[in-house]
């Protein structure tokens, strides 16, 4: 798929719309529609929400709570959806994405989605993040940040390109690795790391793919816990991301 | 009512949807990977392929599917079908050229065939 970037300015009468969906706003004292137009320029906000309502509303009967929360230090906006019942591991639902703006830009959080049992392995995932990700390319997101953590989250953010941005991270995984493997096999998880901190001192995009792949790191990965970037402004990253997520 | 941010993450099941649902299959991420690795230098082809568990056979597939996929992506805009099928032709003749033309003996005949087929080609002699 081919995004291209759009402009759009938000207005009152969007922001009046938001809140018919049922999406209350807080934080800022800010007007809404002014926050995001000076801090977060070319986000559809509408689109966003219109989106998310229309595709987890019916993923859930429980009461929903919908929130927008735009904050001054620093300057965020936080989508919210989850349902009541959203700590449930097999009936909640939740999605969190907030767009922080850095000194480089805008950068986006993939802080929480959790689906209810019954409404997995339906293309929801899919639908969301490409609806989001025309966001992202209209805004110029630089980075997408996801926490890969926890029930087997380590492997499963590896596979889907993000790169791991701390060194100490990668390095406490390749140390279970020895732990944990044949020398053999230990040897060639450390040869991909040394060639690429070798290469790049401090490093904050090893490839964690490069591991993923390797079928014996699949269970080191599913219990490690690390901090992932996808670098939307470097196009390798962008298209291997694209491509495998979104097609 | 408050999200309690401390017990939440962007799940699992999120990412194996994606992966689910993804257009490249496993043995082209795993194909991928290969050719970054050889690329960067983390190991040569012969080790990536006993690494990754990758046969040579589907590799070499995987690399003529890229190499076919990208040149038809570029003759899609080609004026007309035709041109397209000889231009690829004249492609095909390169790449043999490049790879084989100071291996091969008979390097000659197969460019010369190539040039026959493409004359075919052009005058509608044999159909596209």
């Amino acid at each position: 798929m081919i995004f291209s970037a759009q402009t759009h300015t938000v207005t009152s009468f969007e922001i009046k719309a938001i809140e018919a969906f049922g999406f209350s706003f807080s934080g800022t004292s800010v007007p809404a529609h002014d926050f995001l137009y000076t801090n977060f320029p070319n986000l559809d906000l509408l689109a966003a929400v219109k989106a998310i309502d229309s595709i987890l509303s019916p993923a859930t009967s429980a009461t929903k709570y919908k929130r927008i929360i735009l904050e001054d230090n620093p300057l965020k906006v936080e989508i919210q959806f989850f349902s009541a019942d959203y700590g449930n591991e097999d009936t909640g639902l939740v999605l969190v994405r907030t767009f922080t703006l850095e000194s480089a830009g805008p950068v986006v959080s993939h802080d929480f989605f959790r689906l209810p049992r019954a409404a997995r392995r339906k293309g929801i995932s899919k639908r969301i993040l490409t609806a989001l990700f025309q966001q992202y390319v209209n805004m110029g997101v630089k980075k997408i940040l996801v926490f890969a953590a926890l029930e087997d989250g380590g492997y499963v953010w590896a596979t889907q390109y993000f790169m791991a941005v701390d060194p100490m991270e990668v390095g406490k995984i390749l140390s279970r690795a020895q732990v944990e493997l044949p020398q053999d096999q230990f040897i060639l998880a450390k040869r991909v790391f040394d060639n690429y901190y070798t290469k790049n001192i401090g490093g904050q995009a090893f490839p964690m793919y490069k591991w993923a792949e390797l079928p014996f790191m699949e269970l080191i990965l599913r219990k490690s816990t690390w901090h992932g970037a996808v670098d939307l402004t470097n196009p390798v990253e962008f298209s291997n991301f694209v491509s495998n997520a979104i097609g | 009512m408050q999200l309690d941010k401390s017990i939440l993450r962007e799940e699992a099941h999120i990412g194996e949807e994606l992966m689910a649902d993804s257009n490249v299959s496993k043995s082209d991420r795993k194909c991928f990977v290969i050719r970054q690795s050889v690329a960067d230098g983390d190991f040569t082809l012969e080790e990536a392929l006993a690494a990754y568990g990758v046969s040579r056979e589907d590799f070499n597939n995987y690399l003529s599917r890229q190499v076919v996929s990208e040149i038809t992506v570029f003759l899609s805009h080609a004026s007309s079908h035709v041109l397209a099928v000889t231009a690829s032709i004249a492609v095909i003749g390169e790449l043999y050229k490049a790879f084989l033309g100071n291996v091969d003996p008979q390097a000659q005949t197969f460019q010369d065939h190539l040039q026959s087929l493409s004359q075919a080609v052009s005058s509608g002699k044999v159909a596209v």
